[in-house]
Formats: C-alpha cells, structure tokens, sequence
C-alpha cells in the first residue's frame, strides 16, 4: 500500500496538515483548489481527513473533570482575602510573604510580657478593663477599641453581672505569629453549627459570645505566663485552662493551622464548633490593625500548618 | 463549528438578558460593583463563571493544581485590574483571556523546565485528578489526550482546547486569544494533523484508512465537520452565550 502514499491517479498526496488547512479553509486559493481536486479521487487523503475530523471528537469527547471542591474554596478563600484587604485598605501583599516574617524576639516579646495576647479574645478582656494596658500594647489599640465598640451595651465595662458561664467553654491558648511576633489565641466552644447562608450573623455572635464569656471570666484564669517569647508553641498551662469534659474535637496542629492561616494578621476567634453538621474550626483574622475587616476561614479537622483543609472562607465587617 | 448564529453576540448585548424575575444583575454590572467598593461583587462573578474558567484552565494545563493555581492568580489579577477593564469586550472574554494567559505562562514556564518528565507529570495528572484506581477508558483517553496536547506549541494547544475539547465557536476563541478567526483556525489545523499520528489508535474502527462512503471525508473547505456532539459547556443561564 505505501507505493499510494505519493501518488495517486489525482496527483501528489496532500500532507495531513494540509487537509486540516483545507477543512479550515486556511489555504491560499490555488492550493485549496488542487488539494479540492486531490481529495475528490484519493480514497487515502479521504481517509486522512476522516481521520482529522476524528481527532477533534476525540478531542470533544473527553469529559472536563468537575472543580474539586478544596480548589473552588482555595480560590474563594484567596478572593475573599483580597476583598477584606481591600476593605482594609490594606496595600495588596502576597500572604506567603507575611506569613515568612521572621519572628523578632527582643522587641515583641517585651511587648507581649506587657501585653500577653492583647489580640486574642483573652487580651479583649484585659484590654477593656485597662485602658492604660491598651495604651502600652501599641499597635493594638484602635483594634481594641474597634472590638469593644463591636459589643455594644453587653461589652466589658457595661455587663459586670454578665453569667461568667454563657454556655462556652475555652481550650487550651494556641500561638501563632503575628507581625513577626508571638501572640496567643484561646479557642472557645461555642457549640455553634455554622451554615453558610448564616454564616456571618452567627460569627458575629460567636464573637459577641466569647467577649461575654470573658467579662465574666475570672483574672485567675488568665494566663499570660502562657505565652512562650521564644517563638516557639505555647504549652498552656494544663491548671488554668483544663477544657471541660466534652469539648469537642479540634486538629491535631490547630497552632499551627492557625498560625498559618492568620497569614500575620491578627486572630480574633478560633471557635471549635462545626459546620453544616461536621467537626470544624471557625477561624477569624482581623485584616487591618483597624480591624473594620476580616477574613473568616472554616477548616476541617485536618487543618495543619501546610494543609488548611479549607471548607468555606469568607470576608466580613467587623 | 458554531451552531449558525452562536458566534455573533459576544461582546455586544445579551440576546436575551435576565429571564428570571429575580434579575441578577449583569457580568458588567457586577464588575462596576466591584470597581466602586462592592466586596462581594467580583466573588458572585467568580462563582458565576468559575465553572467555564475551570474548564479551560484544567483542559490546557491538564494537572487539577496547576490549572487551580493559574485560575487563582488569573482571579486575584483580574480583581485587582478591574478598575482597567474598558468595556470593549464583554466581562467573560475578558476573564477568558486572562485565565487563557495565565496558562499560557504556566505552559512556558514548564517547558522551559528542564525535567519533568511527561510520564511523571501523567501519572501525577492522574492521582490528582481521577484518582489512580479509576479503570475506565474515558480516564485513559483523557491520559493519552492529554499526553498528545502536550507535544503541541502552546498557541495551538489554547486553540485547540477552546474549539475543539470545550466547543467555542471560533469567534470566540479568537476573542479570547486575541487573534483573528484565520489565526485561530490556522492554529486548529495545525494542531489536529500534529496530534493525528498520537491519537489514530483512539478511533474506534481503528487507524487511518478510506473512509466508509458517504462518511466525512469530503468536507468541503472552510467547512470541517459540525461540532461534536456533546458539549462541556454549562447550561447557559439567562440565554447567555457560551462566553
């Protein structure tokens, strides 16, 4: 059969390139019109352009896999932090770049001896009884200031009868690095179900809650010895914040989940609770020291420091 | 390939715009949205469209987290770009041509790796994408599409998976890589008879051969067969067109 490839009785072959070409129309018009005559009487260039059709439907015929629903969340997530960025007025900035900031122990660490967790739901509290405390955690104070504001008539100062048990409980102080330094974070148990088409009312009232909770928390139980200068992970003292029994399951690294996720902002709620019915971790970052914005992320229970498990995230006023 | 009349409206007017009485407000309207301040208006556009956008970015780059990472940073430089978008193009085409850029820069910077097998890269491309134990044949037609896409220049290849894997009519296409109809049919043609030899043994009936009579051996130029027969695209919503 090869001695066809050549010639046939209509002439010179045509090249598979070129019947696709002329398929296309994208021949010059003497060309077109001789490969026309060719293909007329060669069964061979016929089959070729067979062949070419044939390609595109393979070609048609392979199913597009779905987006896989962590990569859909991924791109959310990175959209919804742009958006709070931006409500932040906050210059664009990678997040690896911020989250890479080395930890500067001799200035922060100081800082946070006065100041232990002056962002966590923890620091609130002390923040709100002393002003002058506020005053000397620096950067902190408009955040501060946002967040009591936030409360309304149930905050700090304005509830001294507020039930120092509301219903949540506390886990042990997670640490994760903020600015270059080491802050601490103490999960509450809100025993929230979280669903997305309520999702920001019901982080508010987490938010709301934890601050509750903490007006009536005792100062015994703060702890800023908890905070470990050294950058590495707080141990928490086992004494002052032993979990209540039935505290539900939380990631293996939740420090490290939130410390990545944090992306050097400030963490202002890692509620403990679940989403849609299953296990998970309700993160909240305050985007810009005026914490007008955050970035609330929900992450599964295999959050760690490289994994995010990344459920839902979305941007919210605070 | 189009359907007649499919190509015409893509920059212009919707042909028919809002048909639910709920009226979502428009791509161009949602962008504006965005430009003046409106947090969540480039999300709803994102979630509108990230089904087509995903389709194009999996196709070209073929690895689920490739194609996630050029739809990201196409996504984040559309968002903050957006205040430079003129109009002159409807808002998909111009989400198009991004992602379609982003790959492309992706597909540049990966042959211009020194390693990375295709071998490697398939058999990751799989994990990632349909898991290692899916036995059927679709997945292997899918491995050795992907393969053959691959061994083509990435102009081609962007053409290719536009026209022929999502079904774009070539106005479009053309639109969203930003050249003329002949280029993007040129690219086509190229592209098919490069990928002949690699995927004859997917026919079924097997290899090249005469064609039965009456079979589409004779298409007549500038008039390649009609568009196969299942489409990828979604269903269109509010009488939108594919872009």
């Amino acid at each position: 059969m090869t001695f066809m490839l050549h010639r046939s009785r209509t002439g010179r072959h045509f090249s598979a390139e070129d019947l696709a070409r002329y398929a296309e129309g994208d021949l010059r018009a003497g060309k077109l019109a001789r490969v026309g005559a060719h293909l007329g009487g060669c069964l061979r260039c016929q089959g070729v352009s067979a062949d070419l059709t044939a390609v595109s439907e393979t070609l048609a015929s392979v199913p597009v896999p779905p987006m896989p629903a962590h990569l859909s969340v991924r791109i959310e997530h990175a959209l919804a932090a742009e958006s709070a960025r931006r409500l932040a007025g906050q210059p664009a900035s990678g997040e690896a770049s911020r989250r890479d900031l080395p930890a500067r122990p001799g200035s922060s660490a100081r800082r946070r001896l006065r100041m232990p967790a002056a962002h966590s739901p923890l620091g609130l509290r002390l923040a709100a009884g002393a002003a002058a405390a506020v005053l000397l955690a620096g950067g902190s104070y408009e955040l501060v200031n946002q967040l009591s504001g936030t409360a309304g008539p149930k905050s700090a100062a304005s509830s001294p009868e507020a039930q120092p048990n509301l219903g949540i409980e506390y886990g042990p102080s997670v640490s994760y690095q903020h600015h270059g330094a080491v802050d601490l974070v103490q999960p509450v148990h809100t025993n929230t179900d979280f669903q997305p088409a309520r999702l920001t009312a019901q982080v508010h009232q987490a938010l709301d809650q934890s601050k509750q909770r903490l007006n009536g928390f005792s100062n015994a139980t703060n702890a800023p010895e908890f905070h470990s200068a050294s950058g590495t992970s707080a141990t928490p003292n086992a004494t002052a914040n032993e979990p209540a029994a039935g505290v539900p399951a939380q990631p293996r690294d939740l420090s490290g989940c939130v410390g990545s996720l944090s992306a050097g902002n400030v963490v202002i709620l890692v509620d403990v609770a679940s989403y849609r019915g299953s296990a998970a971790v309700i993160i909240v970052t305050a985007v810009s020291s005026t914490a007008k914005a955050g970035l609330v992320s929900i992450v599964g229970l295999g959050c760690d420091a490289t994994d995010h498990h990344l459920l839902a995230s979305r941007h919210i006023d605070l | 390939m189009a359907e007649p009349g499919a190509a015409s409206s893509l920059p212009g007017p919707r042909a028919a715009p809002d048909v639910s009485a709920g009226a979502d407000p428009s791509d161009a309207e949602l962008l504006r949205r965005h430009v003046d301040g409106d947090p969540d208006a480039f999300g709803r556009l994102f979630e509108r469209h990230k089904d087509r956008l995903w389709a194009v970015a999996v196709r070209t780059l073929s690895d689920p987290e490739d194609a996630a990472d050029a739809l990201q940073e196409a996504m984040i430089s559309a968002f903050r770009r957006a205040g430079s978008f003129r109009g002159d193009s409807a808002v998909t085409t111009w989400l198009h041509r991004i992602v379609v850029n982003a790959c492309l820069d992706r597909m540049r910077r990966r042959a211009a790796r020194p390693t990375a097998g295709g071998d490697e890269e398939l058999i990751e491309s799989l994990a990632a994408g349909r898991g290692p134990a899916d036995p059927s044949s679709a997945s292997d037609t899918a491995l050795d599409v992907n393969a053959a896409l691959r061994t083509l220049a990435p102009d081609q290849q962007a053409a290719l998976v536009l026209v022929d894997m999502l079904g774009y009519p070539v106005a479009d296409a053309a639109k969203v890589l930003g050249v003329s109809e002949g280029t993007v049919k040129s690219r086509c043609a190229r592209g098919r008879a490069k990928l002949l030899p690699r995927l004859a043994h997917l026919r079924s009936g097997g290899g090249t051969g005469p064609p039965a009579r009456g079979a589409t051996a004779t298409a007549r130029p500038g008039q390649r067969n009609q568009s196969p027969g299942q489409s990828v695209l979604p269903a269109q919503e509010g009488g939108e067109r594919p872009l």
